[in-house]
């Protein structure tokens, strides 16, 4: 990164010598009055240097100065009898040069004064003669020389020391551009370490920010550049203009970034940020970066265990995460059962989480919101980023289209993972198939200053075989197009077109009588309008309206074969309609409080063509409790639910780097995960709400201190929240999921509980850097009825099964040289409940087992240990291409963990078997480049 | 375009190794419950209605623990009231008089243990009647074995829905020897290892046949509303491999058709899903399966069982490993043929004491050589009867 201020920069070396004999010399110096001479000159637009050059044969004096500082000033000016003093003023009157005269002899002073009195109590008594000299204390460099201190950038000083100032504050604003394209930068965080200073840059990259006079340490935050930490001495306004270059080979970077810049300043709670680039040096399993296994180490989201693909967000379940890639929901962001993210590390620019405060644009899930962003591509010229790994080979490249105005960036990864399972344990895998694939293109065009176009396309796909004769299949698909427009600067509006795709695919070939083709397809088509308006600088509304059309084929069977006697069977199909206004205002009520206030009324309306069951009320649903079977015509709508979603949060400062928040969000959800297992795979069904089949709604309370500790680069934060959901859908026990045309009498509703306190502490920067989250969280489950058959644990609260009280990851980077880093990931889990067999009994004349309460029981605790080391290559300035190498080991202790443990009745006894993943140090090197 | 150095060549070690493994483990009983376990289906035949109670086990048991001493009756909506009492040689309540349930009339269980408690069921009522319209057979390959598999086909022309299904079968088993004598040995001496062997000739002419019966295990039940018509044809009920010894002599199988309700029907699957599953990496959610009998204290007790009624069909065929032209199957177990003087005498007295041998001919009753083979070769009672069963058809 380079900086460069228009006010002449002071080479550090001599800076630090200069200032010494200046500051000795202030305590020696008196008031030179004597022997001025008149001088009469004349400088005919020649260069500042020059004209002193001339005054020095003039006179006898003998001008003193780096000649750094005179550059690009020219002078143009005629004295006539001036004296020197008067010569000098004209002179460096547009400069930020003061001078200071000892007899013959002239010291040029960049910024500086030398006084010619000490200040007013600098003995402690002595009287000043000027006034106007105690208003503007003066300031000392040597003060706030950085003491010991790492700070990236040299001191620098903004406008000329002027004795006679009265003023305190001072603008300083300037332009950042990108270093690489040029171009201006937007919504860069400019802020006083402290933070009591803050402001952004503009759509144009211009940013302007009053500073107290004196010594001022800034710094600069925008996800995916890198920081800049700027100490400045202020003594007028001025300019400073910051070139800074995108974070991408910085290894030492932090990993997880909390919202933008200010953890401590904004209004969300349980907001957090990876920024992909960072997470290159977190060992990982298989060397897969996978940004949704980095979510796992932030304290509030958990799985159920490895290999499920299921995130589980502050006690919510698996189904209550809004997945975005590019605005568009993605219903299985995994690959292989779960085992990897389906997110290309490449092409993504960042993930934001919203775990509490969700803000009102988004809805429909209970829990989160994980909102991955792609990268845009470069605009001047071709780059490209690749890796290859033991599992995945995966190459990414971006191309400019049109120079500066529209690129593409593409990202295709694909496995060669069919040996992998050929080097598993498991009988059952070992002779099976499995290929996985991923790719995504991103298309990106600023048509002109107040439009821009955006479209993204991405396509995953999944084939693996399970047993022998099944092959297994799902894939992603989505298409999205944004259009931005910008009325002015105050507003803005942003239209999103998209639809995503999911489905998946089972075939059995066992060449017997009953081979099958059965299908799922989920289709879910949205239209979103935002609109941005700032009011004010205390209001800056957010509003707009959105609507998902959703088309589900919940079960197709076919025969296969002339000799399969499978019947054709098809689930009818599911339509529904969400629908949703939104408005939201970010508040700023005083300099202290900032509070975001949002709503959203979103309404879902079931639609036919369908047939939907009623049921008599208080007796098990069955077909012998049917009462009427209603048919509804095509877009005919079955029954609508809806409702308010609040969403409000604030923020409190309470000093300096301190911090506190609160929220209050509720959120609804229309569709519903069904799964006959604990964990979430990919045979799951999705059902909408209908006549029978309720709503999921939560409200979650939040509250969080944030505290920076700026000097040592620390940041703490302490969270608490207590949720509430209601009708969260279960299932009986042995409910039969697949191919059921009356799913609702295999499901129940519930209500859940959650709460949890989350405490991070990151170190930020510097050598040893990373992260410390620990959480003590509970989560719920309460299945109660008139009905004992549908009770569960006699319709008390049980654990959920991703009901994990501790948790507890440590991420820690530690950067040996420019080259080599290392890493560390630890993770302690409290074990997930399980039901558990606690006895025996003979029914059917065959030996069953009796089981505990549900979740009564524990697997062992879980604890990990990854270890990782980077090799960069070498740091060349003008290489064209980059390359490092990454040497990790998953689970190096070896901790077999116990991931599932399950009973199968064998010949009447009862058989248990206990499944882990990856039991033993899992070893890894992966080769990555980029150019 | 920025060019990619040739020293970006492709460099990794493939070092996977062996990541997922499921193994069996011993379970232990972290938290035993001693719960009452009862099942029982009054059926709409004439006969001694069964009550079966017991208590659950710790994981590490074996066998049944039996409820012995409870106070069992059925009551019906005509204020009927049938007594139950436990009979040792089955292990289950046998009502006092023969009775059967009748149609449109409600009945319930209730039980008084020893200790005290009580437990009742829901009131149950009997399901419409459904005759099994054929059992049969036929040859037929499946997952790579050749058997006989038997089908059933029903009717429901009454509109009953659900079916479970048990089966008995009894096989005639040709001894390959008969154990003629019965035997002691006396005066053996530890010090030189030597003894007599006495022998008593047995009575073992009507032992040349052995009929064992076995009972169906596990739940077999199906329903007309998963096929597309509304009947039941081609049920699978039993699978017999083509090398199965049952089918040397001669075989027979009942097939026993329970018409149930939708209830008892949950109740049996949700039984037999929750002992058949198996996964890989995902598991389904086992629990408490609730039946329809509750403890009289509340519902904190558990209490396992369905007390169900159905009306019953039964229907028993005959055939043999000609009638699909198979080879002899092999016998049950590989006889062992050996002679006292061909080992020691300390061989044979372990082969007759410990290894249950017995002695199925002799040369001389006192000095030998005695031949001796295996129970199983040689006698009905250690394994079955030789008693043929009433309903034997040859």
């Amino acid at each position: 990164m380079k900086i460069k201020p228009t006010s002449i920069v002071v080479k550090h070396r001599i800076k630090r010598n200069l200032l010494v004999i200046f500051s000795l010399l202030g305590f020696i110096c008196f008031v030179q009055g004597q022997n001025e001479q008149a001088i009469t000159i004349t400088f005919d637009n020649i260069t500042l240097k020059e004209a002193l050059l001339r005054l020095e044969d003039k006179t006898n004096y003998l001008f003193y100065f780096e000649e750094a500082w005179l550059k690009d000033h020219r002078v143009a000016k005629n004295y006539e009898n001036k004296k020197i003093r008067a010569i000098l003023n004209g002179l460096f009157e547009e400069t930020s040069i003061n001078y200071f005269i000892k007899d013959d002899r002239i010291i040029l002073l960049n910024n500086t004064i030398v006084l010619e009195e000490l200040p007013k109590d600098f003995f402690g008594e002595e009287k000043l003669k000027e006034e106007s000299q105690d208003s503007s204390p003066p300031i000392f460099q040597e003060e706030f020389l950085p003491q010991g201190s790492d700070r990236k950038r040299g001191l620098i000083t903004i406008g000329k020391q002027n004795p006679n100032s009265r003023d305190r504050e001072f603008t300083l604003s300037g332009k950042v551009t990108n270093m690489n394209s040029n171009k201006p930068v937007q919504d860069l965080s400019i802020f006083t370490t402290n933070r009591e200073i803050y402001t952004t840059t503009d759509a144009n990259g211009f940013y302007s920010l009053k500073l107290p006079l004196g010594l001022n340490k800034l710094e600069t935050n925008l996800l995916g550049y890198e920081k800049v930490f700027q100490d400045l001495i202020i003594y007028g306004n001025g300019t400073l203009n910051l070139e800074i270059s995108e974070d991408v080979e910085v290894l030492d970077e932090v990993v997880v970034e909390s919202e933008k810049d200010a953890n401590v300043r904004d209004a969300v709670v349980g907001a957090s940020i990876i920024n992909v680039e960072g997470i290159k040096t977190i060992p990982l399993v298989l060397g897969e970066r996978d940004v949704l296994k980095v979510a796992l180490t932030l304290p509030g989201i958990k799985t159920a265990g490895e290999g499920s693909s299921g995130l589980n967000v502050r006690g919510g379940r698996a189904d209550q995460n809004l997945m975005l890639l590019d605005d568009v929901v993605i219903y299985n962001p995994t690959h292989f059962l779960g085992l990897f993210s389906a997110i290309n590390p490449f092409t993504t620019q960042s993930l934001e989480i919203y775990t509490a405060s969700i803000p009102a644009e988004y809805g429909g899930r209970l829990s989160s919101v994980f909102d991955i962003e792609t990268k845009t591509g470069n605009t001047e010229k071709i780059s490209g980023e690749g890796s290859i790994g033991p599992i995945t080979a995966n190459f990414a490249l971006e191309v400019p289209l049109i120079k500066e105005k529209a690129s593409v960036i593409a990202g295709v990864r694909a496995t060669y993972a069919d040996y992998v399972l050929k080097n598993l344990d498991e009988e059952s895998l070992k002779n099976s198939e499995a290929s996985f694939y991923d790719g995504i293109v991103k298309y990106s065009h600023d048509v002109n200053e107040n439009n821009t176009v955006q479209s993204t396309i991405y396509y995953s796909k999944d084939r693996f075989s399970i047993t022998s004769d099944s092959v297994f299949g799902y894939s992603n698909s989505l298409v999205s197009l944004k259009l931005n427009h910008k009325f002015s600067e105050k507003k803005r509006a942003s239209l999103i077109l998209a639809n995503s795709r999911y489905q998946y695919d089972i075939l059995y070939e066992a060449e017997a009588n009953n081979d099958f083709d059965f299908g799922y397809v989920l289709n879910e088509s949205l239209f979103k309008l935002n609109l941005y308006n700032t009011l004010s600088d205390t209001h800056k509304l957010s509003y707009g309206l959105s609507s998902k059309l959703y088309v589900t084929d919940p079960g197709t069977i076919k025969p296969i074969g002339p000799d399969s006697n499978i019947q054709n069977k098809k689930v009818d199909r599911e339509k529904g309609l969400e629908s949703a206004l939104y408005i939201s205002d970010l508040f700023e009520v005083n300099d202290k409080l900032l509070l975001d206030i949002g709503l959203r009324y979103s309404l879902y309306a079931g639609l036919g063509e369908a047939s939907q069951n009623v049921y008599v009320e208080g007796v098990p649903r069955n077909e012998t409790s049917i009462t009427e079977v209603r048919n509804y015509g095509n877009n005919e709508v079955i029954k609508t639910h809806g409702g308010f979603e609040y969403r409000v949060s604030g923020r409190y400062l309470l000093g300096r780097d301190l911090s506190l928040k609160a929220g209050f969000n509720r959120t609804l959800q229309y569709l519903h995960l069904l799964t006959t297992n604990t964990t979430m795979s990919p045979t799951d069904i999705w059902k909408l709400s209908d006549l029978n089949i309720k709503p999921q709604r939560a409200d979650q309370y939040s509250v969080g201190i944030f505290k920076n500790i700026v000097e040592n680069d620390l940041e703490f934060s302490l969270e608490g929240y207590y949720k509430k959901m209601d009708d969260l859908l279960d299932y009986k026990i042995g409910a039969q999921l697949i191919l059921n045309d009356a799913l609702e009498t295999e499901l129940l509703q519930g209500q859940g509980k959650a709460y949890g306190v989350e405490v991070l502490i990151k170190k930020t920067a510097g050598r040893f850097n990373g992260y410390l989250g620990y959480s003590y969280s509970r989560a719920f489950i309460k299945l109660n009825s008139a009905i004992p058959q549908e009770q569960v644990n006699s319709g008390d609260f049980f654990p959920a099964n991703y009901d994990k009280p501790h948790d507890l990851s440590l991420v820690g980077n530690f950067r040996f040289n420019k080259r080599i880093s290392a890493s560390a990931n630890f993770i302690y889990q409290t074990g997930r409940p399980i039901t558990y067999p606690v006895g025996k009994f003979v029914y059917a004349n065959e030996e069953q087992v009796l089981y505990s309460d549900r979740n009564q029981f524990r697997i062992p605790d879980y604890y990990r240990l990854d270890l990782g080391i980077n090799i960069e290559g070498n740091h060349k300035k003008n290489k064209i291409g980059h390359s490092f190498v990454n040497i990790s080991v998953y689970n190096i202790l070896g901790r077999n963990n116990p991931y599932s443990v399950f009973f199968v009745n064998e010949e009447g006894r009862i058989k248990a078997f206990k499944t882990s993943i990856f039991s033993i140090p899992v070893p890894t090197i992966t080769y990555n480049f980029k150019f | 375009m920025g060019r990619i150095r040739t020293k970006n060549i492709l460099l990794y070690f493939l070092l996977l190794v062996q990541t997922t493994c499921t193994e069996p483990f011993i379970i232990k009983t972290i938290d035993f419950d001693s719960v009452l376990v009862a099942e029982s289906t009054v059926t709409d035949e004439i006969k001694r209605q069964a009550v079966k109670l017991s208590r659950t086990i710790g994981l590490e048991e074996f066998g049944l623990s039996a409820e012995q001493s409870a106070d069992v009756t059925i009551e019906d909506s005509n204020a009927n009231v049938f007594t139950f009492t436990y009979d040792v040689e089955t292990q289950t309540y046998l009502s006092d008089i023969e009775f059967k349930a009748e149609a449109n009339t409600q009945y319930t269980l209730k039980i008084k243990t020893s200790d005290g408690r009580g437990y009742t069921s829901n009131v149950v009522e009997l399901p419409p009647m459904a005759q099994i319209e054929q059992v049969y057979t036929e040859f037929v390959s499946q997952n790579g074995k050749e058997g006989i598999q038997v089908f059933v086909d029903s009717d429901n022309a009454t509109g009953a829905e659900h079916f479970r299904y048990e089966y008995e079968e009894t096989y005639k088993v040709k001894l390959p020897a008969n154990a003629k004598f019965d035997w002691e040995i006396v005066n053996y001496s530890d010090f030189t290892q030597f003894g007599e062997l006495e022998l008593t000739p047995r009575e073992w002419s009507d032992e040349e046949f052995c009929y064992p019966t076995d009972s169906s295990g596990g739940v077999v039940q199906t329903s007309t509303n998963d096929l597309g018509e509304n009947r039941i044809t081609r049920f699978p009920i039993r699978f017999i491999d083509a090398g199965n010894p049952v089918l040397r002599e001669r075989y027979s199988i009942l097939v026993r058709q329970y018409v149930q309700g939708i209830e008892a029907h949950t109740f049996y699957q949700t039984l037999k899903d929750l002992g058949s599953e198996e996964s890989l990496l995902s598991q389904g959610q086992p629990g408490f399966v609730q039946g329809n009998i509750f403890s009289d204290a509340g519902p904190d007790e558990k209490v396992l069982g369905y007390f169900g009624a159905a009306s019953v069909s039964s229907q028993r065929i005959y055939f043999n490993h000609k009638d699909f032209g198979l080879d002899l199957p092999r016998y049950f177990v590989e006889c062992d043929w050996l002679v006292s003087n061909e080992i020691s005498f300390r061989e044979l007295k372990r082969k007759l004491e410990f290894e249950n041998y017995q002695i199925y001919s002799t040369d001389d009753i006192v000095e030998g050589p005695h031949y001796i083979t295996q129970s199983e070769c040689s006698k009905c009672t250690a394994f079955s009867t030789h008693i043929k069963p009433d309903f034997w058809e040859d």
